[in-house]
């Protein structure tokens, strides 16, 4: 008899397991069939203006969606990803206006930046972090902690006025298309190939993961858990850096309020795209194509003239339902997988 | 003589000798010596918090000895973390599971190489191809790059053997690798461990599994409360009922309660045939009113699974429970202490009991916060000192006050805030699984006076323990268990001889049954 459940709990792991694994074809599969509906409909819809309109606000979401991932990974969280694109939006903003540096120096300075608050948010969850807790809870506090700093330190500087006078090349990068398409989607596409490089061929890579899958399996095997928390809380930083370089090469200045909606949107696309909320588990491409569907529901919700008051309520649902989806498949999982008798 | 000495020194790898460790409030391990030899398992056997884990945990660095010291090919040693022991070629794969199970098979036995150098690209069909060998040695023919979520409980199990084989361990500490595999699996992995005991590593095999220490083991150490109980024998000096008897000990010299006739009293609780996912045996028995019952039978007999079907844990898949003649379908913990009043003391006090960072005073309350609330929802002022007061004489709780924090009391004062908080509810069954565990043998006594006083008080009581010696002189009847299942009952005579034997008898007959 036991053996009759075991292979029933087999069958259904199978089961699981590629509905899991198929979580990418059916996001694409929602994300076209929403496409093709929306271009019936809507006549304004299926233009290049629009296409290019979608990309670029998904190239946005999707490296800050991979911020987050990073650390999601790595069985942590990151809520200080948009306060980190707001400091870096204004430094990278402040020293071309105000300072006249040249694009190349600024934009480095604004990695660097993005960086620095990644290891200080690592480096302080280490130093507050007691092994008896979930690496999740100390992370969680410490970036919510840190958002605010990250946030004072932008208002304090620029006292929430924003910096104009960015410099006109640096602006252009933004609106150049190469063949129709947005030059964003070019550059968020090597990004996310590095993380997922990064990911899964690097040997720091997979001890994040692991850290992320069983933070004591890791340790006994000689994985240092604070030097991963540092390291993946440093690209973490760097992604927010790059998206907030971007955005503000979009909107022509450095707004200090820069990031402010990215929190939601950080963890909605890496858990849409299959990215495990306890860690261990990540999936780059399902990423990017959350970040797709986000942007696309956004845009349509435009195209369908919904009330901009509305539109919040609709994200919000979109994203409760994203983390709902994820929860189900962990909790089935766990509930037909094998489990441990006494 | 003395080459012959050499000779055998030669093939022992580890040593310790009189290592000792306390912590307060009881002695964990008392001057424990034993060898690990060079092709040779060495099992290790005892009870719950006889101090098998507190043992391995300094054997592998985990924690450092008060006392004692530690000898690797006769070089003393002494650990301050897993790292330095790991590198001296000791590995253990621990009672419960250390895997990455986002990772695939090759990855998790290749963990070590990986968390070896920082920025490396890693070439997975290489990890494949070097973990076969492994995979190999332990006799897994599955695929090095399936995901380990999909695997079975044994296939983990044979995982973590593997990858402590990667790292070139001549000494592996196995904890209850059987725990959680079945005969058929259980089977492949002893003959794995037999393959890999020809070939020169040393074991140290902690088990409850008798069947098993009979089939595997070159020589066997018992321990009982900290201590080695005799030698370590080899196994050709031992018989099954011996080793029973080494495990369940000698009585202590301490009079047994009276004993008592429950001739005209009503059941307090029945049950018929109850099974649960975890308890998949059909079991019966009946609870009088105001007796002790006792559930005897080696960790892992099923006792602890079926008194959790009984209280809604694990809720039951079939069977009937009657309390007081009223049938009763409990579905929930609340159900059953706040309606059925069966209250449940856990074995681990510390996880599932008490809230230790708390007073007492809070945690008496914890479990009657609806009883003492007013209309509100707000707590009467004074109600939770008063409760405390009053359990604290009545079960002579030892501390400066009633706002002691839990964290600094004594074992046994533990136990009983840990009685007074179930208490509070006012049961009238009670369900006390191994109540004396980790507890020192002067605060036993209490503790079991206590159990008999509230015996007295009506209230009707079972008591789970693998403690030969307090099962009979506590209990008024005995149920054994043995492989998932009551394999017997005894009424007890209160005469240490006679019942263990009887006892003992029951549990080998079973053995012999499926062995």
């Amino acid at each position: 008899m036991a053996d009759s459940t075991k292979q029933n709990n087999k069958a259904k792991n199978n089961l699981l397991a590629t509905a899991a694994k198929s979580n990418t074809a059916g996001i694409l599969a929602i994300i076209i069939i929403a496409s093709l509906v929306m271009s019936f409909t809507q006549k304004e819809f299926a233009t290049a203006v629009n296409f290019n309109v979608i990309a670029r606000s998904f190239s946005v979401m999707a490296i800050v969606g991979l911020a987050q991932m990073v650390i999601l990974g790595m069985g942590g969280m990151n809520l200080s990803v948009g306060a980190i694109g707001g400091l870096v939006g204004v430094t990278v903003g402040g020293l071309m206006a105000t300072l006249n540096w040249p694009i190349s120096l600024a934009v480095i300075a604004g990695l660097f930046v993005g960086a620095t608050c990644g290891c200080f948010n690592g480096w302080f969850i280490n130093r507050v972090h007691d092994p008896l807790n979930r690496l999740n809870v100390t992370s969680f506090l410490v970036t919510l902690a840190s958002a605010s700093v990250f946030t004072g330190i932008n208002l304090g500087m620029t006292r929430a006025v924003p910096i104009y006078g960015l410099h006109d090349s640096f602006i252009s990068v933004s609106r150049m298309t190469i063949g129709g398409i947005s030059v964003l989607i070019l550059i968020m596409i090597p990004v996310a190939f590095t993380v997922a490089f990064i990911m899964h061929k690097t040997s720091i890579g997979r001890q994040m993961l692991a850290v992320g899958g069983n933070s004591r399996a890791a340790e006994l095997s000689g994985v240092s858990i604070s030097k991963i928390t540092i390291f993946s809380n440093i690209i973490s930083g760097i992604l927010a850096a790059i998206a907030a370089i971007i955005v503000i090469s979009r909107l022509g200045s450095a707004q200090p309020t820069v990031g402010e909606g990215w929190l939601l949107f950080s963890f909605a696309a890496p858990l849409i795209g299959g990215t495990k909320l306890e860690g261990g588990q990540v999936n780059v491409s399902g990423t990017v194509l959350g970040a797709v569907l986000l942007a696309l529901a956004s845009n349509s919700l435009v195209h369908l003239q919904v009330s901009v008051y509305w539109v919040t309520f609709i994200h919000g649902l979109i994203i409760v339902a994203a983390v709902g989806i994820e929860r189900l498949r962990t909790i089935s999982a766990e509930k037909w997988g094998t489990y441990i008798h006494e | 003589m003395s080459k012959n000495q050499s000779d055998q020194n030669a093939s022992v790898l580890l040593k310790t000798n009189d290592i000792s460790k306390s912590y307060p409030g009881v002695k964990a391990l008392d001057k424990v010596s034993l060898s690990l030899e060079k092709g040779k398992v060495h099992a290790l056997l005892g009870e719950n918090g006889a101090g098998k884990s507190t043992l391995i945990k300094i054997i592998s660095g985990v924690i450092s000895p008060d006392e004692g010291t530690m000898h690797i090919n006769e070089q003393p040693v002494s650990f301050i973390n897993p790292r330095q022991a790991f590198s001296s070629g000791i590995n253990v794969v621990h009672q419960e599971r250390n895997v990455v199970t986002t990772f695939t098979v090759g990855e998790n036995i290749l963990l070590d190489a990986i968390a070896a150098k920082d920025f490396k690209i890693i070439n997975k069909e290489q990890i494949y191809q070097d973990s076969r060998e492994f995979l190999d040695m332990v006799g897994l023919e599955i695929s090095p790059s399936r995901i380990v979520e999909d695997l079975s409980v044994a296939e983990i199990q044979l995982i973590e053997i593997a990858r402590a084989l990667s790292s070139r361990a001549n000494i592996l500490l196995l904890d209850e690798p059987t725990a959680s595999l079945s005969l058929n699996e259980a089977e492949s992995l002893l003959k794995t461990i037999r393959k890999l005991r020809d070939q020169g590593v040393a074991f140290l095999y902690v088990t409850h599994k008798i069947e098993e220490v009979f089939e595997i083991a070159d020589m066997v150490t018992v321990l009982r409360d900290g201590k080695k109980v005799e030698s370590t024998l080899p196994i050709h000096e031992l018989d099954r009922s011996k080793l029973v008897s080494l495990m369940v000990g000698r009585p202590e010299n301490v009079e047994p309660f009276p004993v008592r006739q429950f001739q005209n009293k009503k059941p307090a609780l029945e049950v018929k045939n109850l099974k649960s996912k975890f308890s998949p045996y059909e079991d019966s028995f009946t609870l009088i009113e105001g007796e002790i019952l006792g559930w005897y039978g080696l960790v892992g007999a099923g006792r602890t699974e079926l008194a959790r079907a009984l209280i809604g844990y694990d809720p039951a898949t079939g069977g009937n429970i009657y309390v007081k003649g009223k049938a009763a379908k409990i579905r929930s913990l609340s159900e059953a202490l706040y309606r059925w009043g069966i209250g449940y003391l856990s074995e681990s006090r510390k996880e599932e009991g008490l809230f230790l960072s708390h007073p007492i005073t809070r945690n008496i309350a914890a479990s009657v916060w609806r009883k003492i609330r007013n209309r509100i929802g707000l707590l009467r002022i004074g109600a939770e000192d008063r409760l405390a007061d009053y359990y604290s004489k009545k079960l002579a709780i030892k501390a400066s006050s009633i706002y002691q924090i839990i964290n600094t009391l004594s074992g046994g004062n533990q136990q009983k805030v840990n009685f007074a908080k179930t208490l509070a509810t006012e049961p009238e069954i009670l369900i006390v699984d191994e109540p004396t565990v980790g507890i020192d043998v002067n605060t036993k006594r209490q503790i079991h006076e206590l159990i008999w006083d509230l015996s007295k008080e009506g209230i009707s009581i079972i008591l789970i323990s693998s403690d030969m010696p307090e099962i009979i002189q506590l209990t008024d009847r005995i149920l054994v268990f043995s492989e998932g299942q009551i394999c017997g009952e005894l009424k007890n005579t209160k005469d240490y001889k006679h019942m263990s034997k009887q006892i003992i008898g029951l549990c080998l007959k079973e053995e012999g049954l499926t062995g």
